[in-house]
Formats: C-alpha cells, structure tokens, sequence
C-alpha cells in the first residue's frame, strides 16, 4: 500500500533547542497513527511541520506519494490535511455555522447565510452530532465548542486529519461521537493523527503508534499487539512500576473537614461530604455535573442557599474566598492560564501571590522571605525554571500547573480542593503531582479532587462520590463497602446504582 | 554557570524597555541642544523639570490606572474643576490657600469613587465610565462659574509653584519627586502594587487568589482624580488666574507618556521609572517644536506624528522578545 504521509529524517533546531532529530516515520491509509511522547518530546513541532507552520531544517515530507514543501498552512489544507488544533482556534461571537464554514464565502467574497446554515446543518448530520448552527459559539459548554471545531476540520473534507489533544475537553459521550467519526474516516481510507495524553484513548482510538521522546524517534508499535506499560517504558525510559504513590494507610482517623446541606438551587442540591485526615477524595463525575460550581461555593468563591461547613468539628462562616483562605480552604481551579496564574508575571510573583497577606508588615512585602518560601516550593514540586524572574508562560504546561497549585500550598491550606489537577500535562508531571498530593494528604490537609481521567480518579482517590447533575448518587470505598472500579464511577456519573460487595467473605472467595 | 548568564540575561530583558526610553530622552535632549545651544543650562533643566511636574503628576494617577488594565478619561475635567474651585475658594487670599487644597482633594475623592463604582460594579468599560464622569464634571465646572471663572491665586501658591526651593527646584517639581518616589515604592514593594500588576494581568486569576480587586480598583481610579486635582491647584498657582482651557490636553498627553515609557496600554506590565522618561520626552518635544517657531496647528500635527512613531517604536519592541 502507498503510504499518506511518509517523514524522512526531519530536523529542526530552535535557537539553543534541537527540537527534532533525524524523525521518520510512516502512516497508511485507513489507520490511525498515534503520536506519543512527553510534553517537550517533539510532537507540537513535527505537527507544525506537517501542517507548513515551521519548515525543516532537513528532511522530508511526503504526502500520498508525492515530496511536498508547504510554507504556510493554507498549502497542507490545499493538499488534503486538516488539524484540529488544542488551543480553540473558534471566534466567539460567530454563529457555529459562520466558524465551521470560515474563510469560505462564494465567490463574489460575499457569504451566503442561508447556504452556510444549510451546509452546516447537513454536516453536523452527517457525522451525527447534535448542535444548533444558528448558536452563538461562545455560548456553547465547551466540549460543545470542541466538537464545532472538530466539523470545521472536516468540513475541509481532509484527506488526513490530525487531532492534537481533541478529547482532553470532551465529555465521555463525546468522545464515543469522536470514535465513530474516527471509524468513519477509517473506512473511507482517510489516514488520522492521533495525539492524546489518556492512555485508555491510545489504545481504543489507534492502530499504530510513534513514541517520541526528547526529538528523537524511539519506535513504531502496533498497538493491537503492546500495552500500556510498553508505551510508557518507551516514552520515559524507564519502567514505572506504578503511576500512582500507595493509598491513604490512616484507616478510620477523625473527619477533618464537612459540607453540610449544600444547595445554589441550580447547579448542585444539599450536597454532603466528609474528608478524613490523610484521605483524598474524589469527585466521580462527567463534565459539567456541577462539581465546578461546587468546588467554587466551598472555596467562598460562589453564593450559595444553604449549606454549612464545617473544620475539624467547628463550623466556620465565610462569605467570600480570601476568609475561606484566611480559614484554611485553599482552590486551584480547572483552568490554570484563565483563572489559575497571571501568566505574564513571574514565577516568584505567581507562587506568592495567593499569601500575600502572610508576607507583608504594614502593606509593605517582605520581600525576602517571599524569595525564600518561592525557592522552597520550586524545589518542593520540582518546577523547572531559570529563574523566579521568569514569567510563567514560558514555562511548559506541566510546570505552569506546579505553580498553580504550589501559590495555593503557600498560604498553608487545611483543605485542598483540586479541579483537573493534571488536565493536559505530561505523564512524568502527572505523577509527580500525584505524589505531591499523596504526601500533602499523609501531613494531614484535607484533599478534594475532581479530574475527568477516570483512571486516575481510580488510582488516586480513597474514596469517591458520585455526582450526577448536582447531587451525590454514590459513594464508593472500602467503608462503603463499593470498590472503586471504572464501573462503579460510570454507574454513579450516570445515576445507576453503584454495585456493593455483599460482604468480606464474597472478596475473599475471589 | 548557563543558570547564572540565563538569569543575567532575564534581569537584562526586563530593565530593557526602560533604559531605551531614558535613552530616547537624552537623545532628544541632545538634538534639541544642537538646535538650540544653550538648551541644556542648569537654569533650563529647571524649567523643563517644572512643565514635567504638572503632566508628571497626572501621569503617577493614569499610570496606576492603566496597570489595572483600566484608562482615566475624566482626568483633564478633574483637574479643570479643581482649578476653577481653588480660584474662585482662594480669591487671592493667602488664609484660603490650604482651604482650596482640601476642598479639591474632597471633590476628586467623590470623582474617583464614582469612576471606581462604576467600572468595578456597573462593570461599564472604564473608557466610557470615565469620559462620562468627565463630561459631566466639566459640566460641572461650567456651571459653578458661568462659564468665566473668577478668582486668582494667593501669593503662597504663586510661590509654591513658582518659586525656587533649595536654589533649584519649584514647589511643584518637588511635589512630584515625592509622589514619583512614593509611587515607585508602591509598584515595587507593597501588596497594593502587586495587586495592580496581577489585577492587570489577569484580573479573573487575581481574585481567585484572593486579592482585594474591588478595594483595589476603587483606590486607584480615587489616587488618579486626586493627582489631577493637584496638578489643578498648581497650576493655578502656575498662571495666576483660572481659564475654562485649563487641562485640556491631559488625557492624551498622559496616556501618551505612561505608553511611551513602556507601559502596557492593556494594563498588567510597566511602571512609574519608565512614565517620568516619557514624561520628559512629551515636554522635549513641546519644546524642540517652540524652538522651531511652528505655527501652532503645524506644531500639532507633527507632535502627533512624532508620538506615533514613537509609539510605533515602543510596541514593537515588545513584539521582538
């Protein structure tokens, strides 16, 4: 069979950066190729040089059996490529029919509204996906934004399309609408790049699979035949005996932290939880259940109708978030660049800033003991940067979100509560992050989290609660006598019953 | 080793825009030295020092304005009412002249605070908050005076924004050291100066921090209508009588030099070191243009382009790194 795409021996170097060394490797029609490897590995600019953003220093690329030299992106989508890129590339203000369609006006450059709606409509159908052309696309939940730009990728009507990251804001429904439209161009011979930092998707998703690491090519494996541990191994190196650090071994220690009757009257009703000391526990839900509106009443940071909560024992009483912190209720919300750091200041003014009322006399910061408690934490989490005068955007995904949650670890909380606390970061980070929060619970702060990995809610939690459209469905645990299993999790996200182990004898048999 | 050159060179890129902008200046000083000899007399320094004072003074309020990602637009107004208030309060009479300061501190106060309501509760963008509030004070203005403002300055005034102190500088070029060393301390060192940078920056991600974005935003619009006001009650001191001309020009010219020294126009970056550069430069170039004898509305338009390019030459460095 002729080959899609074929890179021969592609180099690039940045000032300073050898990015890619010497990458080759080749996909086929009607499969689907996964690029793999560690943020920083190379897969962002060997896509940009597919896609004609960057040119190779050397080598080349072949597209369908033809040496291609694309200079800018509008060449590769000439020739057949479409990417769906991770950051949204939608304009807010337009209609979903105007973005799937941009660029794309008659031919007297006069659009045609009508014509768009239509062609819209009919193309949202084809692929069975529900939304609303007319729609205001920054009024959409944003997987519903994802999906639009996934339409306006094939809208193109691409040969090959490349999907960097597509799933990491998609709800699992979607993403199941995402496997079949991937089937889809499968049996149409069309060829799919694949990028996504969940392993499950790796697998259900691809064919095959390159791993990349530190620019170079490592190997291509069929993953029909390999597992995650293979992939992993060639990705870091080295053989991680387990992602994740041990389980909570305090059993039965005092409740530290509790919401009581817990209601905003629209996005979660009387919601109850406890936190033991060195527990961490799990929100279990798909996106947009309510938990983000619930993590953010805790933290002081939305009103709410009822509901008390409750420290070690005591009721404490805030209204707004810097008492909650002042209390000991720390948040580090879902989205690091938006909500969770200034991303043009430093390093050092990030990691500060949520404890600056602890560092100043008078008004005044005092500023070397902020430059030692910063240096302290970018040890601690093992941030990797110049300098605390480096700005934060300049540093890689995973470490951005170290400081996200190290400004937080500043103020010293008693309860920290997580949203997507590794949401689109590399599985080294990850881990590290899970030991962090491992180590934090085992010092006695209270740990709430929510992330959309199911496996690591698995992996991480001691105990999770199910939410299903703001109220709890379930509670899985040891205690609760429900194991945390995939299945469990899915039941309760989904408003089913949660299975229970009838008792210890029933375990022990198996 | 590579960590310590990597840092040094950090160090360097954020001092950077800074030291260009001083550069400028002294480029400009130079020319106009060329053009005219004799432009850079101690007895000259002093003068240009105090014409930097008034839109110095106005600039300490639209720089801490604009690093919250904000713009004043009432500011000219403010300073007009207060000087048409100290006027008419002072009437020539020494007794009344800190009478008047207090009077326009009070009424900027209330300004302020309404600007500061306004955008931070109405969430109306602070460019039209701001012109509204301005519209209105001049209104204001008008109307308390008939449209002819009467009144004069007392002597104390006239000497304190006149007269030499220490041989070299006026009152109101000393004013503005202090103010421009307090703002400087304020953007460096405090909590109230980190909180306008990150409210700047990322005002979402400054109150999930738990920063006192409302205070915040309230004190710095209040610091502003104050700082006008000020340079009003100088200023009348400065030309004897009050005009209804007063301050026009002041919106621009500030926002011009708090841009030129290299501060952000979207908020979050820059700082009050580089404003007194761009500060100077906006006088320079008045005077460079009354060496030259343009007619006036010549004057105007190659000021214009002048700040343009200059302008032009300050963003695009941004761009490059």
């Amino acid at each position: 069979m002729r080959p899609s795409i074929e890179v021969r021996n592609i180099d690039k170097t940045f000032v300073g950066v050898h990015a890619l060394k010497d990458v080759s490797f080749t996909c086929y029609p009607g499969q689907v190729h996964v690029l793999q490897g560690e943020n920083g590995a190379g897969k962002s600019t060997l896509l940009k040089i597919l896609t004609g953003m960057y040119r190779p220093d050397s080598g080349e690329i072949w597209i369908n059996g033809e040496k291609v030299n694309f200079r800018h992106p509008i060449e590769a989508k000439k020739n057949g490529l479409a990417m769906v890129y991770q950051e949204m590339s939608l304009l807010p203000e337009l209609t979903v029919a105007q973005n799937i369609y941009l660029n794309q006006g008659n031919k007297r450059g006069f659009t045609d509204e009508r014509a768009l709606l239509r062609a819209a409509r009919e193309i949202a159908q084809k692929y069975n996906i529900e939304i609303d052309p007319y729609a205001r696309t920054a009024d959409l939940p944003i997987a519903a934004q994802q999906m639009v730009e996934i339409l306006k990728a094939l809208a193109a009507e691409p040969q090959i399309l490349i999907l960097d990251e597509p799933t990491s804001t998609l709800t699992s429904t979607e993403v199941d609408k995402l496997y079949q439209i991937v089937q889809e161009l499968k049996s149409q011979g069309k060829t799919v790049l694949f990028i996504s930092h969940r392993m499950e998707e790796i697998f259900r998703f691809g064919d095959y699979a390159t791993i990349l690491k530190d620019g170079s090519y490592i190997d291509t494996v069929n993953l029909r035949e390999s597992d995650e541990n293979t992939i992993i191994q060639l990705m870091v190196g080295r053989e991680l005996k387990s992602i994740f650090p041990h389980k909570n071994t305090q059993k039965d220690a005092e409740v530290m932290f509790e919401v009581q009757n817990f209601s905003d009257n629209a996005h979660f009703h009387n919601i109850n939880l406890q936190i033991r000391r060195g527990e961490i526990v799990g929100i279990g839900a798909l996106d947009g259940q309510g938990q983000t509106q619930l993590f953010q009443a805790i933290a002081g940071l939305r009103r709410r109708t009822s509901g008390t909560v409750k420290l070690n024992g005591k009721e404490i009483v805030y209204h707004n978030v810097r008492k909650a912190m002042k209390l000991g209720i720390g948040y580090v919300p879902e989205d690091r660049k938006g909500l969770g750091l200034c991303l043009e200041m430093s390093v050092g003014d990030n990691l500060s800033m949520a404890s600056l009322r602890r560092r100043q006399k008078f008004g005044f910061i005092k500023k070397k003991e902020e430059a030692e408690q910063a240096n302290q934490m970018v040890k601690r989490l093992n941030i990797k940067t110049a300098s605390l005068l480096q700005n934060v955007v300049n540093l890689s995904g995973g470490n951005q979100q170290k400081v996200s949650i190290g400004k937080i670890l500043e103020d010293v909380p008693k309860v920290l509560l997580l949203n997507e606390p590794t949401r689109g970061i590399d599985v080294e980070a990850k881990q590290e992050i899970y030991r962090l929060l491992r180590s934090l619970a085992d010092e006695g702060v209270a740990i709430l989290c929510y992330t959309s990995d199911m496996m690591e809610t698995i992996g991480l939690c001691d105990r999770v609660l199910t939410l299903y459209e703001g109220r709890i469905t379930g509670e899985l645990g040891e205690r609760e006598g429900a194991l945390i299993t995939e299945e469990n999790i899915m039941r309760g996200a989904m408003n089913q019953k949660v299975q229970k182990t009838t008792g210890l004898e029933d375990g022990q048999n198996e | 080793m590579e960590k310590e050159q990597d840092l040094r060179q950090l160090k360097l890129q954020k001092i950077l825009p800074v030291v260009f902008v001083y550069a400028v200046m002294i480029l400009l000083a130079v020319i106009i030295n060329c053009v005219s000899t004799g432009f850079l007399t101690v007895d000259h320094i002093y003068s240009i020092l105090k014409q930097a004072a008034f839109l110095g003074i106005v600039c300490v309020g639209q720089s801490l304005v604009i690093l919250t990602g904000g713009i004043d637009l009432s500011l000219e107004y403010t300073l007009l009412f207060s000087n048409v208030l100290a006027a008419a309060i002072i009437s020539g009479q020494n007794e009344n002249t800190f009478t008047a300061l207090a009077a326009v501190i009070g009424v900027a106060v209330l300004i302020g605070l309404l600007n500061g309501c306004g955008v931070y509760f109405l969430k109306i963008p602070a460019m039209i908050m701001t012109l509204s509030t301005g519209t209105a004070v001049y209104g204001l203005a008008y109307i308390y005076c008939n449209g002819a403002p009467g009144g004069f300055t007392s002597d104390i005034l006239n000497q304190l924004s006149n007269g030499r102190f220490g041989g070299i500088f006026s009152g109101v070029t000393i004013v503005w050291i202090i103010l421009a060393a307090a703002v400087i301390v304020i953007l460096r060192s405090t909590v109230l100066g980190r909180s306008i940078y990150a409210i700047g920056t990322n005002r979402d991600s400054a109150d999930y921090s738990g920063i006192q974005v409302r205070n915040v935003t309230l004190i710095v619009y209040i610091i502003a209508s104050v700082m006008a006001a000020i340079t009003g009650y100088f200023l009348l001191g400065y030309t004897g009588t009050s005009y209804m001309s007063t301050g026009s020009g002041y919106n621009m010219d500030s926002i011009a030099a708090v841009v030129i020294g290299g501060t952000s126009i979207a908020g979050g970056s820059g700082g009050y070191v580089g404003t007194i550069a761009g500060v100077c430069i906006m006088v320079l170039i008045n005077s460079l243009l009354t060496i030259l004898h343009m007619p006036e509305a010549v004057k105007q338009i190659v000021q214009g382009l002048l700040i343009a390019v200059l302008l032009l030459v300050v963003s695009g460095r941004k761009k490059e790194r």
